[in-house]
């Protein structure tokens, strides 16, 4: 299994791979507190400032995953792939608006997870569940495509093998993560997160400096990607790829950028990195400091071009990345750039299943299992339930093909976006009622689900016509094609608001208008 | 008579706050806007170099639009 090792390479690989495995375990150390306490292991305290954040939030959001498969569609597709820099730049706007609401609310009130802040405002233990259940089910497979990111790298230094034996590496990365996690809870991620944000910078910078120099410069690596772009249309003619989008394409571009923008700080690890902020304020100046990660993803994306121009053989696009780094730099900078993936692998896989544990302790055990659990209770299982969620997450690596993963990654977006309407319209009204928001969400669940079902595949744009039973053949008469978890939530909006003006709710709602306003900035 | 004219001031200082939060996104949405190759600059099609470009400008705008109403 070693006959193809880059030596150089995987030396400076494990490393840094080390180093920052013995950071994870200091960082239990760090800001000092009681780990026993479900705030400190799940949250750090709350308790990061500004900077802290703002390593913690790009490490979590801009993973590894990312890092592969942006590049790998522009280099299968071209400037389909770009809809991540819309994506990221209508995201922080939005931001801005209410996640120093969200923070407000859950610093008043010791709210860890969406679930904690659900109930509290709707005071409706189904829609706690329902959010609760969204939140671990999308989280799952993404976890476990932290690990294709990570295994492609490991593949890419030279690692073969058979068997059982293919997967030792990311078996035992995955046993180191899953100790430090449990040890340090969320301090770990946020101290390994200064480490790899600082490498991918640096991978990124060289990688855009050095190989338009290699390839002769940009006007080159362009000429060079649409000529192959037309070349694969002309012997496929029905596949859509070029430079600019194809005009099937522009639906799917912007309402995936909208529909992505509003599922993103749904999930729990966002969640988690956002409320371990120490302050509104904290937040507010992330949302203006996170697009420098947005512009490097930018770079990043257009890493598929220049993989296209250097002409890398790849077995699936996926493998673009890796190949390119591989083609462009030396054995020991190959190694230093496949750590700084192999990291970014690392920090979101720990605060995905801290966030999950979150989740799982708070709002499914604690109210349905055992009600009165103490705060150490809290944090033994959380400690728990973060082993589980990655011991889950290897077996969909091991067990499953791939394409399984990416498909329930697919749908994890679909389905995190539906729990949008009871969070962020919860942020400004209480005129939506637990039930009607439990309505909607199933028809938004089911929805976006049956939507993405072709029949041969999944798939996660959808023509605005489709066939219902009995009832025929709906077109929207729009002409175009949408993603399934912006056409989903629209329903779920819908419903939601018709059951509301028919269940008009009497649950207690425990927060006051007060408790959302910024304080930092009263 | 002061505290109204200070009210409809911060009133249009809202106004002005959302449109800093707002254009940087309707820009991005606008695809048609910005999907072609021309002009190029340095080499990088349109498509690409207004995107990235847009990134930065849309964090000076929450930057200019959290300036207002504090201070």
């Amino acid at each position: 299994m070693f006959d193809h090792l880059n030596v150089v390479a995987t030396s400076v690989f494990v490393f840094f791979f080390g180093l920052v495995s013995v950071l994870g375990f200091v960082a239990a150390r760090w800001k000092a507190a009681d780990l026993d306490h479900i705030d400190e292991w799940g949250l750090g305290g709350r308790r990061f400032g500004r900077w802290i954040t703002w390593f913690l939030l790009g490490g979590d959001l801009y993973t590894a995953y990312t890092v592969i498969a942006i590049p790998a569609v522009v280099f299968a597709i071209g400037a389909y792939g770009f809809f991540a820099v819309p994506y990221t730049i209508i995201i922080y706007p939005f931001l801005y608006l209410t996640l120093p609401r969200l923070w407000a609310v859950s610093e008043k009130h010791g709210y860890m997870t969406a679930g904690d802040f659900v109930l509290g405002r709707y005071g409706h233990k189904g829609l706690e569940l329902a959010v609760a259940l969204t939140g671990i089910l999308a989280t799952m497979p993404y976890i476990a495509l932290q690990l294709v990111g990570l295994e492609k790298v490991i593949l890419a230094l030279g690692f073969g093998g058979q068997g059982i034996m293919a997967h030792a590496p990311i078996t035992i990365a995955f046993v180191i993560l899953a100790l430090f996690t449990y040890k340090s809870g969320l301090r770990a991620p946020a101290m390994i997160a200064f480490v790899k944000d600082a490498m991918i910078y640096i991978f990124i910078i060289a990688a855009i400096v050095i190989i338009p120099y290699e390839l002769g410069g940009f006007g080159a690596i362009f000429d060079a990607a649409g000529r192959a772009f037309d070349a694969r249309v002309a012997a496929n003619p029905k596949l859509a790829a070029g430079l600019t989008l194809q005009p099937g394409q522009v639906g799917p571009y912007i309402t995936l950028a909208i529909g992505s923008a509003m599922a993103l700080f749904m999930y729990p690890h966002a969640l988690t990195g956002a409320l371990a902020a120490s302050s509104g304020r904290a937040i507010r100046f992330n949302t203006m400091t996170l697009p420098a990660y947005s512009f490097v993803l930018g770079l990043i994306a257009l890493l598929g071009l220049m993989a296209i121009a250097a002409g890398v053989k790849v077995e699936t696009p996926q493998d673009a990345v890796p190949q390119l780094v591989l083609w462009a730099f030396p054995s020991w900078f190959a190694g230093f750039c496949f750590a700084a993936i192999a990291l970014g692998a690392l920090v979101p896989a720990a605060v995905m299943s801290i966030g999950a544990a979150n989740t799982f302790t708070r709002n499914i055990w604690k109210p349905f299992i055992r009600p009165q659990m103490s705060p150490r209770e809290e944090s033994l299982l959380a400690k728990l339930a973060s082993l589980a969620v990655k011991i889950g997450a290897l077996a969909v690596i091991f067990f499953m093909p791939t394409r399984f993963a990416l498909d329930l990654q697919l749908l994890g977006g679909v389905w995190m976006v539906q729990i949008f309407p009871a969070i962020i319209f919860g942020l400004y009204t209480r005129w939506f009622s637990g039930w009607a928001l439990v309505i909607g969400w199933a028809a938004g669940m089911i929805v976006g689900t049956s939507l993405s079902w072709t029949g041969t595949a999944w798939v996660p744009v959808h023509a605005l016509k489709w066939d219902i039973p009995l009832v025929g053949n709906v077109d929207l008469g729009l002409g175009f094609a949408a993603y399934n978890g912006l056409t989903a939530v629209i329903v779920n909006v819908l419903l939601s608001a018709a059951f509301s003006l028919a269940l008009r709710s009497r649950a207690r709602d425990e927060t006051s208008p007060a408790d959302y306003q910024d304080r930092a900035l009263a | 008579m002061l505290a109204a004219s200070g009210r409809r001031m911060r009133y249009h200082g809202g106004n002005v706050k959302l449109l800093l939060l707002l254009a940087p996104c309707v820009l991005a949405l606008w695809v048609p806007l910005y999907n072609s190759i021309l002009p190029v600059l340095f080499g990088i099609p349109f498509f690409y170099w207004f995107q990235l470009v847009l990134i930065p400008v849309s964090a000076l705008a929450i930057v200019a639009a959290d300036r207002i109403g504090r201070d």
